[in-house]
């Protein structure tokens, strides 16, 4: 059997006392798109730290394409084909729209020269409807711009895998069908997607796959109807009350 | 022909006619060719302390370090008989074998914790060379005869090279900052964690551009020390070599490829306006007129001349 694209293997990660993530396994195909959902305080980001090399676990394993890659450092990652975008967006402040984008496809995209770097930028912006800010510094953009800059940085660089790491957070609902948009954009060219949200709405349409977390644990794992039904999950979000509430409206 | 081409090439051939004429109309001029002796070893260290300091936002106190290292190894070199361009050579060599590993383990450090870090390295050194006293002569120091013992030759030789070292590593930065290292390090600056996030190696393009400062560094001490004749620890050790390349590229413009060389011409004048005028307050005359400076223009006389224009 063909190894899957991300193996990974009973991760754990603790700070101190607390078990930010506890013993989390799963795996991804080449291609697809998951949604990882849990409340606030999950360990959600942490997960996706461990997994882009920003944190280390303390146990566990993790695997890409069967090779080990535990502990290795983001930048390693990152031109492996593993990228990521930040909750609080990480624009490079001097730089403009144009060289924030360049710079992912000379790193992590291993483009040698400028002027080829910069025209897969100029490539990438009008992929993702933001031309109009190729000179613009990032402090001139709006959040939704700099949510599609980064978007812009990681496609950029033709990753494998995709974390995405509440992309959606703070934007309004048009803004979010945009977004939504570009990332199928993205997954039809064949790279494999985490949506990290705590909203299950935001991921319900475009994710055929769901992964719970619940105070660092893997809560759920399966196709999203399934997952959504899934009464643990539901407690897990509405509380035993409103769980009891929606169940009984269903019934 | 590109404005990046045309600025490197004006910075070449002004440098060179500098260095081939200036200690010729200078010649009878002791104290003048003195004066650009100092500003052209100044510029050496600040255009250098700018690659890491300016360009990779790391302040690094570890210049004057690198300073005493390449005057010590190219004074006790030349002192057992080998040539001064060799004894200049090897004192890059060390300044460089002594950075890589150095700047490899401190420079995971951030802000303040760097800089204390760098800071210590000069302390270091400074003992250890006072200790070794068998080859460095301790704390008596020692004495290199240069250019045959001629003081207008030994003169007008070591401000040719100083000159032609300070054209060198501003262009050196200039090189660094339009290429790809330069880029990288422009995003370690402004946002490590993005920084590694799109795939730079921080740590290796930090440990390249503190190791390439460090070279220019440590020649510049060799020259230093065959321009004076004589060294110890505690001159070639000072704190000063650390912190005057800094003051002078916060007063030109930090980040910059011209503010180094405005930074140190003014440093110099300042320091010598000061010297003649105030001669028993002249560290706290200079001190004084430099905060002042800085607190005019924050950004550093350059970008502040570029910001104004731009408005108005």
């Amino acid at each position: 059997m063909k190894a899957a694209l991300l193996d990974v293997r009973g991760v754990s990660r603790q700070f101190g006392g607390l078990k930010a993530v506890d013993d989390v396994s799963f795996a991804l195909n080449e291609g697809e798109i998951v949604g990882l959902i849990g409340s606030n305080g999950a360990g959600k980001t942490t997960l996706v730290n461990l997994v882009t090399g920003h944190l280390r676990p303390t146990r566990g394993e993790i695997l890409l394409r069967g090779q080990v890659i535990t502990g290795r450092k983001p930048h390693e990652l990152a031109s492996r084909g593993l990228m990521r975008t930040f909750q609080v967006v990480q624009p490079f402040n001097d730089l403009t729209a144009l060289d924030n984008v360049a710079a992912a496809a000379m790193f992590a995209g291993h483009t040698r020269s400028f002027s080829s770097a910069r025209e897969q930028a100029d490539a990438a912006l009008s992929n993702l409807g933001i031309s109009h800010c190729r000179e613009h510094l990032p402090v001139r953009m709006t959040l939704a711009e700099r949510k599609r800059l980064e978007l812009a940085r990681a496609w950029v660089a033709k990753p494998k895998l995709l974390f995405l790491d509440e992309v959606n957070a703070g934007l309004n609902s048009g803004e979010i069908e945009g977004v939504l948009g570009m990332i199928r954009k993205i997954a039809a060219e064949g790279v494999a997607i985490v949506i990290i949200e705590h909203l299950m709405k935001v991921v319900k349409g475009l994710c055929p796959r769901l992964i719970v977390l619940h105070r660092g644990q893997l809560l759920a794992s399966g196709p999203t109807d399934e997952v959504a039904r899934n009464p643990s999950v539901i407690e897990a979000y509405l509380g035993t009350r409103g769980a009891a509430a929606m169940l009984g409206e269903r019934q | 022909m590109s404005s990046r081409a045309l600025l490197a090439i004006a910075i070449a051939v002004t440098g060179a006619v500098a260095c081939a004429g200036l200690p010729l109309i200078l010649a009878g001029e002791p104290y003048l060719m003195r004066l650009v002796t100092m500003f052209s070893l100044l510029l050496v260290l600040a255009a250098s302390w700018n690659i890491v300091g300016g360009f990779t936002g790391y302040p690094s106190f570890a210049t004057g370090a690198f300073f005493g290292l390449g005057a010590y190894v190219a004074a006790i070199l030349q002192a057992k008989g080998m040539d001064w361009r060799l004894a200049l050579v090897a004192a890059g060599i060390a300044g460089a074998v002594l950075a890589g590993p150095f700047g490899y383990g401190v420079l995971r450090l951030r802000g303040h914790y760097f800089a204390v870090a760098s800071l210590m390295l000069g302390t270091i050194l400074k003992e250890l060379t006072t200790g070794w006293s068998g080859l460095t002569g301790g704390g008596m120091g020692l004495t290199i005869a240069g250019a045959g013992g001629d003081p207008e030759l030994l003169a007008a030789f070591s401000l040719r090279i100083s000159l032609a070292l300070a054209i060198l590593t501003v262009l050196m930065g200039a090189a660094i900052k339009w290429s790809r290292l330069g880029f990288g390090l422009d995003c370690i600056r402004m946002n490590e964690t993005a920084a590694a996030g799109i795939g730079v190696d921080a740590q290796k393009l930090k440990t390249y551009a503190f190791t390439l400062s460090s070279v220019t560094s440590a020649i510049a001490g060799g020259i230093y020390a065959g321009w004076i004749g004589y060294i110890d620890p505690t001159d070639v050790y000072d704190v000063m070599w650390s912190v005057k390349p800094i003051v002078a590229v916060l007063l030109g413009g930090v980040g910059t490829i011209l503010g180094p060389i405005v930074g140190a011409a003014l440093f110099v004048a300042l320091e010598e306006i000061v010297w003649r005028n105030v001669l028993s307050f002249s560290a706290g005359g200079l001190g004084v007129l430099i905060v002042l400076l800085l607190l005019v223009l924050p950004a550093g006389v350059l970008p502040s001349l570029v910001s104004r224009r731009k408005r108005s």
